[in-house]
């Protein structure tokens, strides 16, 4: 995977009410809420409707938003949640919706109630995660990636890779320590 | 046992393995030896641990690498188009609330109102003077779909005016003026509403001689309903 520029992590505007800042809440937490909406929904068309429902949304209430007494990103993604359900109800019950992994987290008990508050949480943790591994360096992320999530011995990734085993370690142990920035970066809590 | 210790460096760095848990019976052991005694390296684990967890989350839910599903292109474009078409529509209605316009034609037109909103999504106030139109010739390629469209010439950019029925209740569907150059720009969107007849009000950024026609797409970007403009 080639290597993806990193964002700016810095304040946001979170003046909502400008075409400017409506443009920077895109580009800082568009791509979070698209692939929120993508594993939600399980239909990118759906998703990029409701992307631009989220941000809609987001300018219309722009005078409740605190930022004292929540993150931009976590508005934008109470907000997402609330249009995923909106449009999981719109549609109906679909079967073939439930055989996607996250929509099982979403669906409730009762069909198209939309999604549950755990699942909805462990959702946007992981797509949270997902974001803070893209942002590491090359070598951090493969390492985390071919290692511990797919779960493949240290000797043959290390080989793959053409670095001793020794390097691989360190660059999990770097790596790791990478993460942990990042996402302090993006304040997000573990 | 020093920070710049070799062996001691090599025992900080394996923390990043032993708290994913893929350290070998042995090497763990060592671990565990060293970090009762070194505070440094405790805190060291201690500071990885909820990666560790959180990790082990992602990697139950996706079983594999991390899936980077990436944003559709234009995709800003669409938020900003909709975005400035809700923003526009909403300083119209400011200014016709300020007039009176609304109120005069509000009184006038409230059974069409009443009608209209039950049926119709985004429609602007309506204009005390009728407005010039230019009926369109539409092609439907969905069956279930009956669609007429007139197009208004406005300063700004042509406005198409799509009456139609038997748009998928609930279902999202997208518009784009095509310019005469064949691109294709974002018109809005609109919420099919099944066997009930609806009137949008589709508003893009191309002047009426730069149109060329305009397209209507369903959730999988399938055009159900198109027009060339002669």
């Amino acid at each position: 995977m080639p290597a993806l520029p990193r964002r700016p992590t810095g304040p946001l505007l979170t003046d909502l009410s400008g075409e400017e800042g409506v443009r920077e809440a895109y580009a800082a937490h568009g791509a979070e809420i698209y692939r929120l909406a993508v594993r939600g929904l399980g239909d990118a068309g759906a998703a990029q409707d409701a992307v631009q429902e989220v941000f809609l949304r987001a300018w219309r209430a722009r005078d409740r938003y605190d930022a004292s007494r929540a993150s931009l990103r976590t508005w934008l993604f109470e907000i997402a949640r609330n249009v995923v359900v909106d449009a999981q109800r719109a549609r109906g019950a679909r079967p073939w919706l439930r055989g996607l992994v996250d929509h099982r987290d979403l669906e409730a008990d009762a069909p198209g109630a939309g999604a549950t508050a755990d699942g909805w949480e462990a959702l946007t943790r992981r797509i949270l995660l997902e974001e803070a591994l893209r942002r590491l360096g090359d070598d951090h992320r493969r390492a985390l990636e071919e290692t511990y999530l797919a779960d493949r011995p240290y000797p043959e990734v290390a080989a793959e890779l053409g670095v001793p085993e020794s390097t691989l370690r360190s660059r999990v142990f770097y790596g790791l320590k990478a993460l942990r920035v990042v996402m302090e970066e993006m304040e997000v809590t573990l | 046992m020093t920070a710049r210790d070799p062996e001691h460096e090599k025992l900080r760095t394996d923390l990043g393995v032993y708290v994913l848990g893929a350290l070998p019976p042995d090497e763990a052991a060592a671990v565990e030896a060293h970090l009762a005694g070194c505070a440094g390296c405790r805190a060291e684990r201690d500071d990885l641990l909820p990666l560790a967890d959180a990790l082990g989350d992602l990697r139950r839910a996706d079983g594999g690498p991390t899936r980077f599903e990436p944003t559709p292109d234009g995709l800003d474009d669409l938020v900003l188009a909709r975005f400035t078409q809700e923003r526009n529509r909403e300083r119209r209605t400011a200014w016709a609330r300020r007039t009176g316009l609304a109120a005069v034609a509000g009184a006038a037109a409230a059974t069409a109102l009443v009608v209209g909103l039950a049926v119709t999504r985004d429609d602007p106030a309506p204009a005390a003077d009728p407005v010039p139109v230019e009926p369109v010739s539409v092609r439907v390629t969905d069956r279930t779909v009956a669609a007429d469209a007139e197009l208004v010439n406005h300063t700004w950019g042509v406005e198409v005016l799509l009456t139609g029925r038997g748009f998928v209740e609930g279902g999202a569907y997208e518009v784009a003026v095509v310019g005469t150059d064949g691109r294709r720009y974002p018109a809005g969107a609109f919420v099919g509403t099944g066997d009930r007849e609806m009137l949008c009000h589709l508003n893009s950024a191309v002047l009426r001689p730069d149109a060329d026609g305009f397209e209507v797409r369903d959730g999988r970007g399938r055009v159900v309903v198109s027009s060339r403009f002669s």
